[in-house]
């Protein structure tokens, strides 16, 4: 049961961890910084 | 006869808002990136219905229903992180060079147009393979809903998106995407939704399906591992079937030339960000209901042969005349929106990269969209006769066309961005050599029936193949100045972009994005987790 359980958090928690790190980026990289 | 005739009427309207919307193509800048005007709305349709194919409705839904439901979305959460840092890491940078071209990109990159010519190449060679598994796939649902002969079906399939394709160019296919990406998501939500229904609700079917004879253990997450319908011979094997074909689709979403292309048609950076995200979110939520309703097909009929047409044939028997109209609908748009966009790709590198790296004929402006339209259609009449003759086998050739530009173009494409050290030569040979070893390899797999160790996949050796080369194409000279300059020309953010109402608006979407995960979270918690925990306690 808890591999079920896992794949349930998986299935939206990567794509929810990695929308959240670009919203951080974008937030930084288009405030006016020059990006690298 | 009413799904024919519902299929035969969408046919029409896409024909007609192609023809519609072609006559405002002007110059090759319309005809190849529909003007750089298009809006999040389109580019977000287009990045999606290009995604989603008969590839989906059919083999994804058809492996499914075979056993592996919940593996499939294993799959999924790790393919559709590709748009998100796709959009990041390679795309926004694409959209800024203003090239017609993924093509032009690269030898604007690497200041070469063999590497153009080489990468057009591959793009007529690759997405031809993919264009002939979805044509297939569509014809396919034809044959069966008209009971007429391949041939018969194939004229009406390739007609159907070769016309409006070829005159209307990108905005068609951008305009009609759109259409196609709202009529299979509507299709694929109710149909599945009424199928599940049907079946009884969410908790029933699910607990039925935890418990059937016939596929046991396809509700677990590595799907059917025992019997005859076993799919992988162990659940390590097919986890790690689902993370490594995730990594080479979510390279497949960043780079390939039906994804990534979609972005040179954005008016501004921040709709090919929203759009990147609109297709994460979509095609999050759309495959919740395929998988699970491809299962629960299951419970009708568990040996729909081939399985490929477990969704059409439950659109005929299980859903009712109006809903299965449109599941059939919505299965053809999904395939017609591929094929229109790979066909496009064909036509305009085998125009723009291949043909202008030989000849001046693309040079004179004059008649450079008229020899754009001429090369599209040769093409097409191409794939036609190659379509007709090669065997039918939707789910191989299109993932086997798939990986090819996961491995020789996704390692060229993202350290170009983040890299002044590699050549030239170091490019052209990494491409090439992705390329060749992993249609060797994976050709050998699909279509030779030869197995590799799971560490030694043909898409894990096809990207070491693609890096080698570009270490030792590297080997004796020196990167191109006026690559390096092109490349640092790339990093700089627009200043049109830097608007803080348009930044804010943007940052609304990836906050909507979040909301979608949750939402995915929670819904599989309540119509997966919970009946299929419960069923399983109950049965212990």
């Amino acid at each position: 049961m808890a591999s079920a359980l896992i794949f349930v958090i998986f299935y939206g928690l990567l794509p929810l961890l990695v929308t959240i790190a670009t919203y951080a980026i974008i937030k930084k990289s288009y405030s006016g910084d020059k990006e690298q | 006869m009413i799904f024919a005739a519902g299929v035969l009427v969408s046919f029409l309207v896409y024909l007609v808002v192609g023809v519609l919307v072609g006559r405002r193509v002007k110059d090759q800048e319309d005809y190849y990136v529909a003007g750089r005007q298009a809006p999040t709305l389109l580019v977000s349709g287009t990045l999606v219905a290009s995604y989603l194919s008969t590839v989906a409705f059919l083999g994804e839904l058809g492996f499914a229903y075979a056993g592996a439901a919940v593996l499939f979305l294993i799959f999924i959460a790790v393919n559709v992180i590709g748009y998100p840092l796709g959009v990041l890491a390679f795309g926004r940078y694409l959209r800024r060079s203003r090239v017609l071209t993924v093509p032009e990109f690269f030898g604007k990159r690497f200041d070469s147009k063999a590497l153009q010519t080489v990468a057009g190449v591959t793009v007529v060679i690759g997405i031809g393979a993919y264009l002939i598994a979805v044509t297939q796939g569509l014809t396919l649902v034809i044959t069966d809903l008209l009971g007429i002969n391949f041939g018969i079906a194939l004229l009406i399939v390739w007609f159907s998106y070769t016309a409006f394709t070829f005159y209307s160019g990108s905005p068609g296919v951008l305009v009609n995407d759109t259409i196609m990406f709202f009529v299979f998501m509507v299709a694929g939500i109710v149909g599945m939704s009424w199928i599940v229904g049907e079946a009884g609700g969410p908790a029933a079917a699910v607990s039925k399906l935890a418990s059937l004879e016939e596929k046991p253990g396809i509700l677990t997450w590595h799907g059917v591992v025992t019997g005859p319908n076993a799919q992988f011979g162990s659940p390590a094997e097919a986890l790690v079937w689902a993370l490594t074909l995730g990594v080479v689709w979510a390279t497949i979403v960043a780079v390939s030339p039906w994804q990534s292309s979609r972005y040179l048609m954005a008016r501004s950076e921040h709709v090919a960000l929203r759009s990147a995200f609109v297709a994460t979110g979509a095609v999050l939520f759309l495959y919740i209901f395929l998988t699970l309703g491809g299962a629960t097909i299951n419970l009708f009929n568990s040996s729909v042969e081939p399985t490929e047409l477990a969704f059409v044939w439950a659109a005929q028997n299980v859903m009712p005349v109006w809903v299965g109209v449109l599941a059939i609908t919505g299965v053809v748009a999904a395939g017609l929106s591929s094929a229109a966009a790979f066909l496009s790709l064909i036509g305009f590198s085998a125009a723009h990269d291949i043909a202008a790296g030989f000849s001046a004929v693309a040079r004179n402006q004059r008649t450079a969209l008229r020899f754009s339209r001429t090369v599209m259609l040769i093409l097409g009449v191409v794939a036609l006769g190659l379509t007709y003759l090669a065997p039918p086998a939707v789910l191989a050739i299109g993932y086997f066309a798939a990986t090819l530009f996961a491995t020789s173009w996704g390692p060229v494409a993202i350290l170009g961005i983040f890299s002044e050290r590699i050549t030239t030569r170091g490019a052209i040979v990494g491409m090439i050599t992705g390329f060749v070893a992993v249609f060797v390899l994976q050709g050998l797999v699909n279509f030779a029936g030869v197995t590799f160790p799971v560490w030694a996949d043909p898409v894990i050796l096809g990207f070491c193949a693609t890096l080698l080369g570009i270490f030792v194409g590297n080997i004796g000279q020196q990167p191109s100045a006026r690559g390096i300059e092109f490349r640092r020309s790339l990093l700089s953010v627009p200043e049109e972009d830097k608007r803080p109402d348009s930044v804010r608006t943007t940052l609304r979407f990836a906050f909507a994005t979040a909301a979608v995960c949750v939402a995915a979270i929670v819904m599989l918690f309540l119509v997966y987790f919970l009946p299929f925990s419960q069923t399983v306690a109950a049965g212990a």
